[in-house]
């Protein structure tokens, strides 16, 4: 038993420096302050250079309005998916539904396509319907992907609940709408909270989207922001690209740290 | 304990909890529909011409030569940048189609500006052309890479030259001095060498920099073979282009080169560091050199590759992007006023100083003294000027050769292998063009 | 009405065939035909939604590119039958692409899946797990932007695998990672794991959450050690989750892109191409829409396929 425990706390250790090495990298080249960056990578920190170099990345790409988009993008996509999905998946696993393997493929076949291919009809449709760099535009389209992916987390996980709750409700003469609200979608709760945080940081990271489909400050994505500092012609250094990296990655971090306690295993495996 | 299971007993007390949760995704939906803005970029604003382009660091320049354009013309110029290359140029292409097109577009000159054209959607720039021909605000003998059949499309935004620039303590350090010969050169290289540094920064990472030697090689063999070469009248397997690779291969072979994933950003930190001693680049980089904090003239200087031999023709590879009007540009007319007016002296002072480059009016010289020199060389010289290789020849041949250029730096291919291919793609593509134009 | 539930419950395992509905009467005699009509209205507004979404902004533009594809791509773009398919004969780039894409499938499948099982299930409540869990964690919050300058410093010749390898004596194994095949797309996994695994991570944490407690100490009881109440108790009733994480990979293997292409853009000399990548390429780089197209359809029907072979079995787990 403490020989398995030694060699299993050794295991998850390593793992755990191996898997520092990049993040360490990207904090300690953040700090260094842009001036003074030689070209190679810093291993330990020298000077603290974090806040200038955050400063830069912030006015350099206009962070502050792109910022406030993305929160809107992501609670609004993100949100919006989790329902619609938790709908489809509630109709196809408790609901009298015919073909719910075909629904099933349905849905779920969005997630198969490869989507760079599409930037072009999207394009062109969203030119002519006037959805072009608006934010409900974008909003639509983060929730139009999302979906697929939300749907097959919380069908699977609709094929783990109990279903003797929701039969005796429906004997009691519960609307099925009641029954989602009040039952199913306590039930899910778990599964509803990581797959928003899932599309949450989806919609947060995505690029693709945010430069084609938009192209005003007061529209674009913290992504779409941020890569000007990248472009091919840039001139800020690494510090400050990881800088601004490191910055609008914050509210992601955040919703991990406070999403967390959902995700820890209440249960203990006895070794 | 279970979290599901333990849910199941607790119905009756989470009701609230639900109605909040059903009553927060509507007031999510409902804040969502209401407070949707609309870019604020994309309609007519009077008094400035929208120009999409596709490099957030030149915004503040565009909007400080709109300033001295407002004063000719009534309007200034609001930059919208998109800063993936690829992304920006499959945006305009799809953008002419609609009513979504900005009033002044960027557009690279060459082959690529000719493919745009062909699609139509952009307007006829001819007289404006003809009008600053007249003036001598333009270079003659670029008309022909800014047309398409004999239309011209696109009027110079800048010019850069392709060019060495090294490090003035550096060289001082190891009393170098500007090599003027091809020996001189090599000379060069092999001090920097044994002390350690890299002396050529060649890469392919981000992909078109796998042209750059190629292009500066084959010129500097023979200039004329190169000018039949992109018209595609002379073969990839001739022996100018094979001695052209096997310098090149005999610089890689010699540690003379940058690795090829050297991600040129930190060129002019590594020549700041002494780290590499040449970096083949535009003048434009002048820019990104001065923001690493290294001034012209007195931390570094530039000259143009010398010729493999003394006789061989002096030549020069010249960028230029263009600006471009689609015809349904949203301020037709103020853009129209703004092309005609972009090569004004006073707001070419302005975009050159910005660019610290030189500017595609050959009446106004750069402020920068090293590119300022440059100028002078090119003139002196009799330099003959030719197009860059990436807007040299149909698009989808450069697209396919820059590939191969990039697997022979990687050492995939032998110089021999890599001409073979890239000439069997030029047969095929340019077969395909003139089928195309026929 | 229970009857139709239980019906439709019956027939929910039966994997792959399209179960039968409780549409006859004879079976149902106190249910009139117009209550089961309802009954599928409803269920179909709760359906309409993600169905409507999917539809307009995903299999729509599918439905052109299918169509492009049968197109040429010379100016006229006259209708060519099959010619872009014949592409996958022709070029060797994409014979590179279509290897790629296998090691791709075979890494982002396994490397994750194995990888996250271990840490959630070897972490527990304690403080240094909850560290070392959050380490694996971490990377995946992290913008694309950041992952491309960490890898490239990691990766470039110049960069910091090579000064560890170099200070360490190790110069001979100091090479360019990123230049030669297949190394440079072996590094590439690695990387995309590096990133990928906290959502495995996460997903066996919410199934974990779901085994109750009373099976494992059943098990304590009968007397099973660690790895037997692992293997016999836990990994059984983490099936559902597994099915997530390894259909969730196994597309996003099949589709990589991103990492590629800010890493290399599928270079040099298309080396190191993924068959999304090698289709992103020809549309818009090599401006042959047609071909790019034609890639697309190819790969959505290798991503079908490989799902549903995968799925078919899969998708009604709870009768098992």
């Amino acid at each position: 038993m403490t020989l398995g425990r030694v060699v299993r706390n050794g295991t998850v250790a390593v793992l755990a420096a191996l898997w520092l090495v990049p993040t360490w990298l990207l904090v300690v080249n953040a700090l260094v302050p842009a001036g003074s960056y030689s070209g190679s990578p810093h291993w330990l920190p020298q000077d603290f250079g974090l806040f200038a170099n955050m400063a830069q990345a912030w006015d350099k790409a206009h962070l502050g309005p792109a910022l406030g988009n993305s929160l809107v993008y992501s609670v609004a996509s993100a949100v919006a998916a989790v329902v619609v999905a938790t709908f489809a998946a509630f109709a196809t696993i408790i609901m009298p539904v015919k073909r719910r393997v075909l629904w099933f493929w349905v849905i779920y076949s969005g997630t198969l396509l490869p989507l760079q291919v599409f930037i072009r009809p999207l394009f062109l449709s969203y030119a002519e319907s006037s959805l072009y760099d608006t934010q409900f535009g974008l909003v639509l389209i983060y929730t139009a992907i999302a979906i697929p992916f939300a749907f097959f987390v919380m069908r699977n996980y609709a094929l783990t609940l109990p279903r003797e709750v929701i039969e005796a409700a429906r004997m009691d003469g519960a609307s099925w709408w009641r029954v989602f609200w009040q039952i199913h979608v306590p039930l899910s709760r778990s599964a509803m909270i990581a797959v928003f945080v899932f599309q949450f940081v989806a919609v947060w990271n995505d690029l693709m989207f945010g430069i084609t489909l938009t192209t005003s400050r007061n529209i674009r994505p913290v992504m779409a922001a941020l890569a000007d500092l990248q472009g091919n012609y840039s001139n800020v250094g690494p510090p400050v690209v990881l800088a601004g990296a490191l910055l609008v990655s914050l509210p992601t971090l955040v919703l991990f740290f406070s999403a967390q306690r959902f995700f820890i295993s209440s249960l203990r495996i006895t070794r | 304990m279970s979290a599901a299971s333990g849910r199941t007993g607790s119905a009756a007390t989470a009701l609230a909890r639900r109605r909040f949760l059903a009553g927060a995704a509507a007031g999510a939906a409902a804040l969502t529909a209401a407070g949707c803005a609309r870019g604020d970029s994309t309609s007519a604003q009077p008094g400035t011409t929208s120009i999409s382009n596709d490099n957030a660091t030149w915004d503040d320049g565009y909007r400080s030569a709109g300033r001295e354009l407002e004063k000719i013309t009534g309007y200034a110029l609001r930059p919208l940048s998109n800063p993936s290359v690829t992304s920006y140029q499959q945006v305009v292409q799809m953008t002419l189609q609609t009513s979504k097109a900005t009033d002044l577009v960027k557009w690279a000159s060459g082959y690529q500006l000719k493919r745009l054209a062909r699609a139509g959607g952009l307007t006829d720039l001819s007289g404006v052309w003809d009008t600053y021909a007249a003036k001598g605000w333009v270079r003659g003998a670029s008309r022909s890479a800014v047309s398409y059949r004999g239309k011209v499309y696109g009027i110079p935004l800048y010019e850069s030259y392709y060019v060495l620039f090294y490090s003035k303590p550096v060289f001082k350090r190891l009393g170098l001095s500007v090599p003027r010969s091809w020996a001189q050169l090599l000379d060069c290289a092999e001090v920097l060498k044994r002390n350690k540094i890299t002396p050529f920064l060649g890469s392919q990472s981000g992909g078109w920099p796998a042209t750059e030697w190629f292009q500066e090689l084959v010129t500097k063999v023979d200039p004329h073979f190169y000018q039949k070469l992109i018209a595609g009248k002379a073969s990839y397997t001739d022996d100018a282009a094979r001695r052209a690779m096997d310098i090149w291969h005999d610089f890689i072979r010699k540690g003379w080169m940058t690795s090829p994933d050297f991600d040129q950003a930190r060129g002019p930190g590594a020549l700041k560091e002494g780290t590499v001693g040449m970096f083949l680049h535009g003048t434009w980089q002048a820019q990104g050199i001065a923001a690493a904090g290294m001034k012209p003239d007195v931390d570094y200087g530039a000259f143009i590759l010398p010729t493999v031999r003394d006789s061989t023709p002096k030549s020069v590879i010249a960028e230029s992007g263009v600006f471009t009007v689609p015809s349904r540009a949203s301020s037709h007319e103020a853009a129209m006023a703004n092309v005609g007016s972009w090569l004004a002296p006073p707001v070419q002072r302005t975009w050159s100083d910005f660019l610290q480059d030189s500017s595609a009016n050959p009446k106004v010289r750069s402020g920068n003294p090293v590119v300022a020199q440059l100028q002078r060389d090119v003139a002196q010289e009799r330099r003959l000027p030719l197009i860059r290789y990436w807007e040299s020849s149909p698009p989808s041949l450069i697209q396919g050769n820059t590939d191969d250029l990039g697997g022979f730096m990687a050492g995939q291919t032998s110089p021999a292998t890599t001409l073979r291919r890239m000439q069997e793609r030029a047969q095929d593509e340019w077969a395909a063009w003139r089928r195309d134009e026929a | 009405m229970s009857t139709s539930t239980t019906d439709a419950r019956t027939a929910a395992p039966d994997g792959g065939s399209a179960p039968t509905p409780p549409r006859d009467g004879r079976r149902t005699p106190m249910t009139p035909s117009w209550r089961v009509q309802r009954e599928r209205l409803t269920a179909g507004g709760f359906m309409a939604p993600a169905v409507l979404l999917v539809a307009v902004f995903l299999l729509a533009p599918f439905a052109w590119t299918v169509y492009r594809s049968f197109f040429g791509d010379t100016r006229t773009s006259p209708f060519s039958w099959f010619d872009n398919y014949t592409l996958f004969a022709s070029d060797p780039a994409l014979f590179r692409s279509i290897q790629n894409t296998l090691m791709w499938v075979a890494g982002t499948v396994l490397l994750p899946f194995v990888l996250g099982l271990a840490i959630a299930c070897m972490t527990n409540a304690s403080r240094f797990s909850r560290l070392a869990r959050l380490c694996v964690v971490l990377p995946y919050a992290l913008s694309g932007s950041a992952v491309a300058v960490v890898w490239n410093f990691m990766l470039t010749t110049d960069g910091a695998v090579n000064q560890v390898l170099m200070a360490l004596n190790l110069d001979s194994l100091a090479h360019g990672w990123l230049l030669t095949w297949p190394g440079n797309s072996v590094v590439m996994i690695l990387a995309n794991a590096w990133q990928a695994t906290g959502v495995a991570v996460i997903l066996f944490l919410v199934g974990l959450q779901s085994i109750p407690p009373e099976t494992l100490e059943a098990g304590a009881l009968d007397g099973a050690g660690g790895w037997q109440q692992f293997r016999h108790i836990v990994l059984p009733q983490l099936r559902p989750v597994s099915i997530i994480v390894i259909g969730m990979s196994l597309v996003n293997g099949l589709k990589s892109f991103d990492l590629i292409w800010v890493l290399t853009q599928g270079g040099p000399g298309r080396a190191t191409e993924t068959l999304a990548v090698s289709m992103y390429n020809e549309t818009f780089l090599e401006l042959r829409p047609g071909a790019g197209a034609a890639i697309a359809v190819v790969l959505t029907v290798i991503v079908l396929a490989a799902s549903w072979l995968y799925l078919r079995r899969q998708l009604d787990v709870k009768g098992e």
